[in-house]
């Protein structure tokens, strides 16, 4: 037993080193890969593949508040249902909604405002508070939210939600890209989730993201250092559900409607779960953890309840034995 | 003077004023006009108020839950719905069983007194599970990261609870003895209501009784005082520890088959999860850690809740009123925990303890 382990540890130690060495190299790897996938595979594992990135969007985000922050938010699901409703309320040809354009030029736009707003309005209360107690305000939110788009049909389309979402496009004047095939979506969510990487590496990497670090390891001592931490967990509340929204709104455009489940603790809790079996404080962890947990409903199929079951296991055994979940295995902390 | 005041003007606290008073001017509105209306008789409030007690009682019960663990170990077990379900769900297919073969409507009685052992037995065993598997390992870990553990053991215990039992809704038998209703001034109000009143109360009164009087309560207080300490003076930390997730469960366990009296329809794997919710702002409410106050505080809730809809938002003019039930728990406890973390009872909270 004793030889194994060490015989374990040297072969991760010896990984570790030839990643970091190489870690440009793996980076263009996997963008290539990543670029010819859609011509080497079957639709199925297409689809798989275009989910796999928007819920990898949706767990980064997350992460941005849970992993570098130190903000467990259990209500993420709020802005990526809103930015799934607001899209379909703007862009469905359902009668409930207006209907007026999938052009994305217009429509991301108003999707970033509303998400905001909704950020902004959650993060000043929610923020006032912390630990528990900003973990239950912001999943009382994400719930209150549910429940409005469950009761008030009228409006929401109740438990059926918006049906009729059309894919998106891209246009100005004359010049027109549609993105209703299925592959062709897949390079829309490409680029968004390639922006989202670099825009979120960007951010942690600033000065801006090395304070949101010293907030998550002592709040205190940043406020004696004359940081004004609101002001930073506000701004990464902000972008963090921006980004959430961006990820609701590809969902909806990627399965034709919006639906209450989008809104539901559910998603937030799998998108926790993600960030920390993935390796939370990392970029690549959220990644992992949203293709994990995206597969695994796959091979547990004919137990429905098996995956999910799973789901709860997996992230208690990760918090329990692996706290830095399997990036954190693979690479160390700096 | 005037000008000290505007140097010290924030737009923060001046926004966070506007919405205190903002919330505070449309209940009061939402009440007068109502009450000015006379759209309701003195019996039509004393039925909602019943039901209100009925319904808060219950979730006191749950809420203790939330109170005792957080005394003791300064966690939220925010798996507690789900031990809440666990008993409930199991203790219907005992009624079932029951029911089928004639012996509840033999021996209605005996009957609850059945289904309390099996829903109480199973939520016990699910909450010192909980706590020997998923927290005690992490026990000197940083508060949030028990915390994530409950989320994962909530998702487990759901999907398996769902998976052992179907994903349906189903419901209750009900009971002939507890069917009827008394007219007490005028008001109808239904037996079972007062029953399960009635049960919480005494259960509330045995707890408390447990906590002050016996030795096993007094190490508790001991332990929640400060863990080393009572450690030192020869207390079995982990037993008590124990003994507290023990008598949560059986607490839940009771309040499940309650809910099952007075409240037949809907019993599923995820019911737990909306309970739970709500007990957890009751536990707020009172002052969390605070055994008295998670028990007003569920009242409270129950009460405000059974009423609120009616009362308040009717006056407002919000059509469907009674469908925003859970809404008013939810915006409850944001507002609750934004301005008053520390409860309506409960002591200033340190800023270790919050």
């Amino acid at each position: 037993m004793g030889t194994e382990r060490t015989k374990i540890i040297t072969h991760i130690a010896t990984a570790r080193s030839w990643l970091a060495a190489n870690s440009r190299w793996v980076l263009i790897l996997t963008l290539i890969l990543a670029l010819i996938f859609p011509f080497s595979v079957k639709t199925y594992i297409l689809s798989l593949g275009i989910e796999v990135l928007i819920f990898a969007i949706f767990a980064m985000s997350l992460d941005l508040l849970l992993g570098y922050t130190g903000l467990p938010s259990l209500g993420h699901a709020a802005f990526f249902g809103l930015g799934a409703y607001i899209l379909a309320y703007v862009s469905s040809n359902s009668e409930l909604a207006l209907g007026l354009t999938d052009n994305l030029l217009i429509t991301l736009p108003i999707v970033i405002l509303g998400t905001a707003l909704s950020a902004v309005i959650l993060g000043f209360l929610a923020l006032r508070t912390s630990g528990v107690f900003f973990l239950m305000i912001t999943l009382a939110f994400a719930q209150m939210l549910f429940s409005i788009a469950i009761r008030w049909s009228s409006v929401t389309g109740g438990s059926d939600g918006m049906t009729g979402v059309p894919r998106p496009t891209l246009g100005i004047g004359t010049w027109h890209l549609s993105f209703t095939d299925r592959a062709d979506f897949y390079y829309l969510v490409l680029a968004f989730f390639c922006i989202t990487w670099f825009l979120l590496r960007y951010i942690v990497r600033s000065p801006f993201g090395l304070a949101l670090r010293g907030i998550h390891a002592n709040e205190q001592r940043m406020r004696g250092l004359g940081y004004n931490t609101f002001r930073y967990k506000f701004t990464a509340f902000i972008v963090s559900g921006v980004i959430a929204g961006i990820a609701g709104m590809l969902l909806s455009q990627y399965f034709w409607h919006a639906v209450p489940h989008n809104l539901f603790w559910n998603m937030s809790g799998q998108a926790l779960i993600m960030v920390v079996v993935g390796g939370p404080g990392t970029l690549t962890g959220p990644v992992i953890g949203a293709t994990l947990m995206r597969l695994l409903p796959n091979f547990a199929s004919t137990y429905t309840e098996l995956s999910e079951t799973l789901m709860g296991l997996v992230l208690i055994l990760f918090v329990l034995l692996a706290p830095g979940g399997i990036f954190g295995i693979f690479h160390k902390k700096r | 003077m005037l000008r000290n005041a505007l140097e010290r003007f924030s737009w923060v606290a001046f926004l966070l004023w506007c919405l205190r008073i903002g919330v505070i001017a449309l209940v009061v509105w939402g009440a007068s006009a109502t009450l000015l209306s006379g759209r309701y008789s003195a019996s039509n409030w004393i039925s909602l108020i019943v039901a209100g007690l009925a319904q808060g009682s219950v979730y006191a019960l749950i809420a203790l839950g939330y109170s005792l663990v957080y005394g003791i170990l300064l966690m939220i077990n925010f798996a507690h719905g789900e031990v809440f379900m666990a008993g409930c769900f199991t203790a219907y297919f005992a009624a079932r069983a029951l029911e089928s073969s004639g012996y509840l409507a033999k021996h209605p009685l005996l009957t609850i007194g059945a289904l309390l052992i099996v829903s109480m037995a199973v939520s016990t065993i699910v909450a010192v599970l909980l706590e020997r598997l998923a927290y005690r390992p992490l026990r000197n870990a940083p508060r949030l990261v028990p915390l994530i553990t409950a989320i994962g053991a909530s998702f487990v215990l759901q999907y398996t609870f769902r998976g052992l039992y179907g994903s349906g809704f189903s419901a209750y038998p009900t009971f002939d003895i507890l069917r009827g209703r008394w007219m007490v001034a005028g008001a109808s109000i239904q037996i079972v209501q007062v029953v399960v009143f009635i049960s919480a109360l005494l259960l509330m009164a045995v707890l408390y009784w447990f906590v002050e009087r016996t030795k096993t309560g007094k190490s508790m207080r001991a332990v929640s005082e400060d863990k080393e300490i009572a450690a030192l003076m020869g207390i079995d930390v982990n037993r008590v520890i124990l003994v507290t997730f023990a008598i949560g469960g059986l607490l839940a366990g009771a309040a499940g088959v309650l809910r099952g009296l007075y409240q037949p329809q809907g019993i599923s794997a995820f019911m737990g999860f909306i309970p739970g919710l709500k007990a957890f702002t009751a536990a707020v409410l009172g002052g969390i850690g605070n055994i008295p106050g998670a028990m007003l505080g569920g009242i409270f809730l129950g009460v405000f809740e059974s009423i609120g809809p009616n009362l308040v938002l009717e006056g407002l003019g919000i059509p469907g009123a009674n469908q925003l039930r859970d809404a008013i728990a939810i915006v409850m406890l944001v507002f609750v925990l934004i301005f008053r973390p520390q409860g309506i009872l409960g002591e200033k909270l340190s800023e270790e303890k919050a």
